[in-house]
């Protein structure tokens, strides 16, 4: 079993953002993907200056084949967030107002079902099919594709946020 | 761990005045689809002041030349003091932007990037050999492709940005 770690992502904004359409949006991207979603960690903790800082922690994870598994880690971490309100449209909005820090992390587990770690005869044999059967695939296929299904969902991040940096020119890779 | 070789070392360009923030962030992101690169962001920060936006941005595209080298050019970007204007091009009215851009350009040539010539100091000598001595006129032309393309893209960025005088 390795785990092939890709690049980690970071975006950081500050200023008026729906955090609970941010929140939806990337569940929705993530749980319509075939994604199990799971929150670890949820911490709200006030702040006597103002504001409340959050910390919130996802761990998905998809089989992609019976040798090959997806995990994308997603941490929020959220400082002076306040609700205010806005008009947008003429209509009058709930927001949130807040400096936030969002950590993309991203690996390939292969053989998650530990069939070839039986033994130490498996063991070596895994090593040789990973390191000079299949490495291509690895790299071109697999870790490729979970890297752009992560940069897809920063965007979805970007999106909620109105960022001048949204949008991509490789959304139809993968 | 695989050699990094700096090609070009922080190619500067300064832009204050008109333009598109999204429009130059996927020109820049067309730039590098179209010569073949991988997309990567190292960091993504936008920050609204009272005196406009702060947009800082990290990227680090890279592409796979031979399974021995791949160039990686180093993005750094500032934008600051953006705000949102309106402007009348053609008897039409456009929404840009109005801000100063500060970008450095770096250029890399990255050797045995998958370390297939680190386990032992043999291979390691053996590998100084070969880049210095046999695979010297090959690693010249990846030097030079680097410095092609941090000049090609100096060029195009210029090129985009000099769009919006008007």
């Amino acid at each position: 079993m390795t785990d092939y770690d890709l690049p980690q992502e970071i975006l950081k904004f500050k200023g008026i953002f729906d955090m609970d359409l941010l929140y939806r949006s990337m569940r929705d991207w993530l749980t319509r993907r075939g994604y199990y979603f799971e929150e670890p960690t949820y911490k709200n903790k006030p702040n006597p200056m103002g504001g409340v800082e959050d910390e919130i922690t996802w761990n998905c994870w998809r089989k992609e084949t019976d040798y090959f598994k997806f995990w994308i880690t997603v941490d929020f971490h959220t400082w002076e967030m306040k609700t205010i309100e806005v008009i947008e449209e003429g209509k009058k909005k709930k927001m949130n107002q807040a400096r936030l820090t969002i950590y993309f992390n991203s690996k390939v587990e292969t053989d998650y079902q530990h069939r070839w770690d039986k033994t130490p005869f498996l063991i070596w044999l895994n090593n040789i099919y990973e390191k000079y059967i299949i490495k291509p695939e690895i790299d071109n296929i697999y870790t490729d594709k979970l890297y752009y299904y992560v940069l897809k969902l920063q965007n979805i991040a970007k999106e909620c946020f109105k960022m001048g940096t949204k949008g991509s020119e490789y959304g139809d890779v993968w | 761990m695989a050699e990094r070789e700096k090609i070009i070392d922080e190619l500067r360009l300064s832009y204050e005045g008109l333009f598109d923030v999204n429009e130059f962030y996927l020109t820049i992101d067309k730039w590098f689809r179209d010569k073949g690169y991988d997309k990567r962001e190292l960091k993504n920060i936008e920050y609204v002041k009272p005196g406009g936006k702060f947009i800082e941005l990290w990227i680090m595209p890279w592409k796979k030349i031979t399974d021995y080298a791949k160039i990686e050019i180093k993005l750094r970007i500032q934008m600051s003091d953006i705000k949102e204007v309106e402007v009348e091009k053609d008897k039409h009215k456009v929404k840009l932007n109005q801000g100063k851009i500060q970008m450095v350009f770096d250029g890399f040539l990255t050797t045995d990037y998958e370390n297939k010539w680190e386990g032992k100091p043999t291979y390691v000598f053996l590998r100084t050999l070969f880049d210095k001595f046999i695979y010297k006129g090959y690693t010249a032309r990846f030097q030079a492709q680097v410095a092609e393309d941090v000049n090609h893209l100096h060029t195009t960025i210029k090129s985009f940005l000099n769009l919006y005088r008007f």
